[in-house]
């Protein structure tokens, strides 16, 4: 009997396939493994100045676009304030591009 | 009021305004090999993240280390985040965030396993085999010295369930000085069940601003509130 593997992120991206990515994420031990975040930051006093950072801004520019591309791919239904439809387009970035193994790995 | 939204994020992003986190819940002796492994490559790519790591990154909006910063947290309180996870932090540098359900310490061992299956917080194999599941007050003083502590509620609460001034007292306010009493030193940051962002209830805003409390840690974004 043969067993099936389950495709792994590279190859489900390679796919395209974006809820692929979801579930799998969805389907890990959640109880006991890590679960990564890109967390934005937000000052409730005020203003938080601008990155100087290039690296940063680089990454963030990137980032927005795949924001953009999982809101398409899994969210499109989703008000903008949905909470929950943010955080499953956030899990999904942040498996995509940093956790480790990820499209963006070591490399940020 | 910053509420979630994906174009906050957008903007967030937009202006390198984001650092990355990891969220652990239990982490049994059994898989610390695994754990120790993934530690040791976020040790390799990103910083450590401190609590004036974070001021200094609030206060300038720009990233000051040459690696990008990574803040682990280890959420619940359970004895595996002193006894497993936090000493392989040490072994590899990094700070620790532990959003601690206070009354989850408190309560006897005898009864740990009722507390946290009455109150979301998931168990594993050795869990279940009797005995202490939450770390103890000596432990969460232990750790922070070394790492960040900060209340999760008392209850391991989210603010949907605290509804009134005396769910206030004991959730938000009560189990920071609970963990202030031992730790000797200002709880700096709260965080919901469920990750509930800051922006979405003048009355829990109010409640955790009121509280003293620096930060809201939430499931899209981290506030800084005082």
């Amino acid at each position: 009997m043969s067993v099936t593997t389950p495709p792994t992120l590279d190859e489900l991206l390679a796919a395209g396939d974006i809820q692929g990515v979801l579930r799998a994420g969805h389907e890990r031990r959640l109880e006991r493994e890590g679960i990564p975040m890109i967390l934005g930051l937000a000052d409730e006093r005020g203003t938080i100045p601008p990155s100087t950072d290039a690296s940063a801004l680089a990454t963030g520019a990137a980032l927005v676009e795949v924001v953009d591309e999982y809101t398409a791919a899994l969210v499109p239904w989703a008000r903008p304030d949905d909470e929950g439809a943010v955080i499953t387009v956030m899990q999904v970035l942040a498996m995509t591009h940093f956790a480790p193994g990820s499209t963006e790995g070591a490399a940020q | 009021m910053t509420k979630p939204s994906l174009d906050t994020t957008r903007a967030q992003f937009a202006a390198g305004h984001f650092i990355r986190v990891v969220n652990y819940h239990s982490t049994p002796r059994s898989d610390a090999a695994e754990l120790e492994r993934e530690l040791e490559g976020f040790a390799r790519d990103y910083a450590p993240v401190t609590l004036d790591d974070l001021d200094r990154l609030f206060e300038t909006g720009t990233w000051h280390k040459d690696k990008p910063g990574l803040i682990p947290v280890f959420y619940e309180g359970y004895r595996n985040s002193a006894t497993v996870a936090a000493p392989l932090c040490e072994k590899f540098g990094l700070t620790g965030w532990f959003p601690i359900a206070t009354s989850f310490v408190d309560c006897d061992p005898e009864f740990q396993e009722a507390f946290a299956r009455s109150h979301w917080i998931s168990l594993v194999e050795e869990d279940k085999q009797g005995g202490r599941i939450a770390m103890s007050w000596d432990e969460v003083a232990d750790l922070s010295t070394r790492h960040v502590v900060f209340p999760h509620t008392a209850h391991h609460e989210g603010f949907d369930t605290v509804l009134d001034e005396a769910d206030i007292r004991r959730e938000v306010v009560e189990s920071k000085a609970a963990l202030e009493a031992v730790t000797g030193q200002p709880a700096p940051a709260f965080v919901w069940l469920h990750g509930s962002s800051y922006g979405q209830s003048p009355l829990h805003d109010r409640a955790v601003k009121d509280a003293g409390y620096r930060y809201q840690f939430a499931n899209t974004m981290i506030h800084r509130v005082n």
